[in-house]
This record gives structure tokens, sequence and C-alpha cells, in this order.
């Protein structure tokens, strides 16, 4: 390897750990970039000698001066780092805000940032010696190391497919106050997390006024209000079908939100979706939430 | 520590260490100073102190003391260190606490930190964060192994919490988000990331050897910097205190032009009272009183939801009074009661209270 690849390997690594903690969307395909970082991880030990990972019994004194100095530096960088992270995040989290189209749902810190993080805490050692060339003789990438990434991949497939649903509370940095002439009005936020955080979140939002007679949804124009209730039609604010989701890790495919009302008034709110990791059908679950609320606003089922 | 040599070089002004604390300081100065043009009581102080806390903390880095005998004794070293990690733990926990409760405990592990801190500090000679120039090579071995250590505790303690705080379901990861955006986690974080070194370094240091007569440098500085950390401490305290004895100040207005309402004539009226110097608290009232000669009415702003709107920084205001009535005569009156805490002395507490009243001719009887 030339002397410029492994400071190159840093800048990389550094470059998508602030992608992951930037707001920008990743589509569903946050995989790639978090493949991409172990694959980097595998070159960067192996062209350190696994010094930052070495036993301390196997390594005379001065490599281990030398790596207890990159420990040193990397728990500095580590602390910056971590309040950069904090930062960007907590930047990206205004912008979403400033934009509205922040989620309603309380997605905690969030898998990408998660990512990111624990990202640092790995590798930063070794980022330092990489990036100061004080390395031990470097070996070749014994086939557990060549695995590693179509293990993550794997791993990371089985986890997603596997572990059970979760679901997500509104957050409480938001509150939806409105009414309709003669109607009691709530609002209702939920998600179902798919994949614990390093997959995807289905949002359900809306807006559902009762008036004795019948309940309903108001906000959305793709949900007729019943006759004679004047409410507003158009509110991404109160109701959305698709503004609450989050699809860094999976994608969510065919959604839909449909809306009915039986004929004692009772409000049937439905949520479809298909989580689909990588966009492809391997591994793909079927997620459904159901709101019901009576005429009189009691509320039958909810996510 | 060493000398300057041939081929000494001046330590960099700009380290990571102090391009993270000069971002942590900008982060808090940012949305002091946004508070602080908007007017909130103490934003300006809070300013204030936060400088002369840096002030302190950088003359508390340049003077050089030994350690002191007690100090210096392995078995307290490690006292230090469990106790730091109490407090970082409680900090932790603190978010499970009733909000009255959390935030004068909040401030009580606050002072007890940076106590501990300090006494960290001054047990290791904040030897973990001293420039290359000033450790010799046993220090520099020894400072290096710390971080060693530091970091895989770091790594497994702080990040495997989060990590299975975050995996494990909504309600674990929905509280490590608010415990570490708005809650005494963030701060523990930011504890362990700046001193865990240092604690790893004091719980390593053997005994140290009592210093010889004569041979301690710095005295005047370090006097000079205990005094300032007695303030640091101090000042919250007494500006605490403020909350008590200072006279409450109060200011009014009532518009002078009057205009039709639905309920008559109606005016303007504005009044607060601001209780505390840097740390207090500021009770508003703004409303419309109307009158049309039989009676005097509400326009708006003497409801029940407007005695929640007192503002204040490290204090705790509830409101105990808030009242509107009619006299048979047609006055109008408004009062609202609160009571301020200081969340530092929270046994002491101040009762402040703004009364409006208004005649059935529009004239302001009693403004607050």
């Amino acid at each position: 390897m030339t002397s410029r690849l492994p400071r190159a390997m840093v800048v990389a690594v550094l470059t998508i750990c602030a992608l992951l903690v930037s707001p920008l969307p990743l589509g569903g395909v946050g995989l790639v970039p978090v493949l991409a970082l172990v694959a980097l991880d595998v070159a960067l030990i192996r062209v350190t000698g696994g010094l930052a990972f070495a036993r301390r019994a196997s390594l005379d004194e001065r490599l281990a001066s030398v790596r207890d100095l990159a420990y040193r530096r990397g728990f500095r960088l580590l602390g910056l780092g971590v309040v950069l992270a904090l930062v960007g995040s907590a930047i990206g989290t205004y912008i979403t805000l400033i934009a509205d189209t922040a989620s309603q749902v309380d997605g905690g810190i969030g898998g990408r940032l998660l990512v990111a993080l624990a990202e640092l805490v790995v590798i930063m050692p070794t980022l330092v010696l990489a990036w100061s060339r004080a390395t031990r003789q470097p070996g070749p990438i014994g086939l557990r190391w060549a695995l590693a990434v179509p293990a993550v991949a794997a791993a990371w497939l089985l986890y997603v497919g596997w572990t059970p649903a979760q679901t997500a509370p509104a957050s409480r940095s938001f509150s939806a106050d409105s009414s309709a002439p003669d109607s009691t009005c709530q609002h209702f936020v939920a998600g179902r997390v798919v994949g614990a955080g390093l997959g995807a979140t289905v949002g359900l939002r809306a807006e559902v006024c009762w008036n004795g007679r019948q309940a309903f949804v108001i906000g959305d124009p793709g949900l007729p209000l019943p006759d004679g209730v004047a409410a507003d039609p158009n509110n991404r604010f109160l109701t959305a079908c698709d503004a609450d989701d989050a699809e860094d890790f999976a994608a969510v495919t065919g959604k839909t939100c449909t809306a009915s009302i039986d004929g004692d008034g009772t409000l049937r709110y439905a949520v479809r979706a298909r989580v689909s990791p990588l966009r492809l059908p391997v591994g793909a679950r079927d997620v459904a939430m159901d709101l019901v609320v009576t005429r009189d606003g009691k509320v039958l089922s909810r996510p | 520590m060493s000398a300057h040599t041939p081929g000494w070089r001046r330590p960099p002004t700009f380290t990571t260490v102090t391009l993270t604390i000069g971002i942590v300081l900008v982060l808090l100065v940012l949305p002091l100073t946004a508070f602080a043009l908007s007017g909130l009581v103490g934003a300006w102080g809070g300013i204030g102190y936060l400088v002369f806390a840096v002030a302190t903390a950088w003359t508390l880095r340049s003077a050089r003391r030994q350690p002191g005998s007690w100090l210096g004794r392995q078995a307290v070293r490690r006292g230090v260190v469990v106790g730091l990690l109490a407090v970082c733990a409680g900090l932790v926990a603190i978010g499970a606490l009733p909000a009255e409760v959390a935030s004068g405990s909040f401030v009580f592990l606050l002072v007890l930190l940076v106590l501990l801190d300090v006494a960290l500090g001054q047990a290791t000679l904040r030897m973990a964060s001293a420039p290359e120039t000033a450790v010799d090579e046993r220090q520099e071995a020894l400072r290096n192994r710390a971080h060693t250590i530091a970091y895989g505790l770091l790594a497994v303690v702080v990040g495997g919490s989060v990590a299975i705080a975050e995996l494990a379901g909504p309600v674990t990861r929905s509280w490590v988000a608010s415990a570490l955006t708005g809650g005494g986690a963030g701060l523990a974080l930011l504890e362990l990331l700046f001193v865990l070194p240092g604690m790893v370094v004091a719980w390593l240091e053997p005994d140290h050897v009592p210093a010889e007569p004569g041979t301690a440098i710095g005295h005047a500085r370090a006097r000079l910097a205990l005094g300032m950390l007695a303030v640091t401490i101090a000042w919250p305290l007494v500006w605490s205190l403020g909350v008590i004895v200072l006279p409450i100040r109060t200011t009014s207005w009532v518009s002078p032009a009057v205009f039709a309402g639905d309920a008559g004539r109606c005016r303007e009226l504005m009044a607060g009272a601001d209780v505390g110097m840097g740390i207090g608290a500021h009770i508003p009232v703004h409303g419309v009183a109307c009158w049309d000669g039989a009676r005097a009415r509400e326009g708006w702003g003497f409801n029940a939801s407007d005695c929640l709107i007192g503002s204040g920084l490290m204090v705790v205001t509830t409101p105990t009074v808030c009242t509107r009535t009619t006299d048979a005569d047609g006055t109008l009156r408004f009062t609202y009661g609160s009571t301020v805490r200081p969340s530092l002395l929270p046994f002491l507490s101040r009762e402040v209270t703004m009364r409006v009243v208004v005649d059935r001719d529009g004239r302001v009887v009693r403004l607050p």
C-alpha cells in the first residue's frame, strides 16, 4: 500500500460517518455505507497490523507505548467526534423542523447516529495509528476478516427480518390542536419500528374528530369528509400518510392509508405498508396499523 | 515537570481538548445570548458567570501545586474517583425525579461535581490533560496507559449502555434521546469524555512522595485560583439568596388610549415583578380590562392560563393564587400569586403577588 492510502481511508471513514450524522436521506440503502465502513475498517486494521486490538502481552515496549499514545489521542478525538456528531444531529433535526418535514413519531437518537458513534468508538485508535503511520508489520487479510462484510450483511438481514416489530409513541416535541364545528378532535400519532432502529419505521398520523353521529378524519384531501362537515381539508400537520416514515436502513414501499366509516358511525383508519431491506424482496415484512374510533370518541383500537 | 531545554517548543494553543471545550462553550453561550436578547431574567448574568467560571478554570490549570499530603494518598484519590462516579450516576438517574426535586438536586450535584473535579485535578496535578512538555517520561507513559484503559471503559460502559437502550425498545430509545439532549446524562457523558482518563490516573497512581519544603511554586497564583473557585461556587448561592432578600422590582404600564370593545370601553394593562438578580424570576401580568359605567370586565389576559407564564433562571415558580372576581360595585379584581423557590436553596421561598384592580369607570385602582 502506498503511504497516502491509509490517510485516504481515514478520510473516507470520517466522510461516511459525517454522511450518517447528516440529515441527507438514505432512501432505505443505509446498509451500503455501513458495509463500506466495515470494509474500510478491515483494510485499516490490516494496514496497522491490528495494533489497536493486539493483546498487550504480544507487544514490545515500543509498540505498547505507540498504541497507548494512539489511544490517548483517540480518546480526545472521540470526545470531539461525539460533540460534533451530537451538534450535527441537532442541526439536522432543526433543519427538518424548519422545513416542516420533521417526524411526529418519537424515534430516539436514530439508528444512523448510533452507527456513526459506534464506528468512531471502535475504530478511532486505528484511525490515529493509520494517520500517523505508526504501525507494526501489516499482515495478510485472513479468511475471518475477509468474511466480515458478508457476515455483517447477513447478520443485519437476519436482524431486520426476525426482530419483533416495536410500537413507537408520539414525540413530545409536537402538539396538534384543531377543531371542526360541533365536533371534538384528537390527534393520533404512532409508529411501527421494524428492525429496532436499524431498519425502518412506518408512521401513522391522523386527526380524528367525532360529533356523536360519526367519527371522521380531517386534514387529508384523499379522505373525503362526511356530508355537512366543514373542516380544514388539507393540513399535513394534522393528517399525512407518508410524513412519519423513516427509511434509512430499509425501504417502506406500497404504503396505503384508508379510512372508512361504517353504518353506526365508527371510523376505521388503516395503514398498510411493506418494509424491504435494500429494496429487495428478501426479508421483506408487512406492517399493519389500525385505528378504530367510535362516533362518541371511544378508541376501540390503536397501534 | 521538565524545564525548557534546547529544542523546546511552545505547546499548541489549539488542541483537540481546547477545541472540544470551545464548541461546548459556544453551545452554552449561544442559547444564553438568545435568551438574554429576548429579555429572559438573569441570562446576561448567566453569561457573565460562565465567563468567570472559564477564567477560574484557566487560572486553576495554570496554578501548579503539590497535591498535599492528604490528596497524595492513593486511598483518598480513589475515594474522589468513586465520588465522581456516584455523582455521574446521580445525574443519569435524576431524570426519573419529579421536576421540582430534580431542579434542586441537579444544582447540588453540579456543585459537587465541580468540587470533586477540582480535587481530582489537584490530586493528579492535571497530568491527564497537561501539555506534553509539562510531563516527564514516567508520567507520559502513565497517562497514555490511563487513556487506553479509559477508552475501553467508556466504550463498554457508556457505548454498551446506549446501544442496548437504543435497540431494546421504544421506551428506552426515547429515554436515551431525552436524557442525552436535555437531562443530566448529557452532562455525565461530557464529564466522562473530559475527566475519565484523569480518574484512571488517580486510581493507578501510587502514594505521592511528600514534596521537600520550599519546592512549592506559584503560591500566589494558586491562592488566586482557589479564591476564584470559592467565588465561582459562592456566586450562585449569593444570587439565590438575592431571590429572598432583595426588594421586588415592579413595573407597570397602562395604555393611554382607550378603545371600544364588546363590553364597552377598554384599556390595555401591563405589569411585571422581577425577583432576585442573576438568579430570579419574572412574574408578568398583561391583559385588557373593559368597563361600561356599571361594571368592569376582563377583555383578555386575566384567566387561569395567564397565571402560568412566570419565567425564571434556576428558580421554580409555582402559582399559589389565581382569582378573578367582580365586586358588588362593579370593580374587577385579578390576583395572581406565585411562590418563587431558588433551585439551589429549595428550603427558602418568596411570595410574589400581582394585583389588578379596575373600577366600573375604568380607573386603574391598583397595578400591580
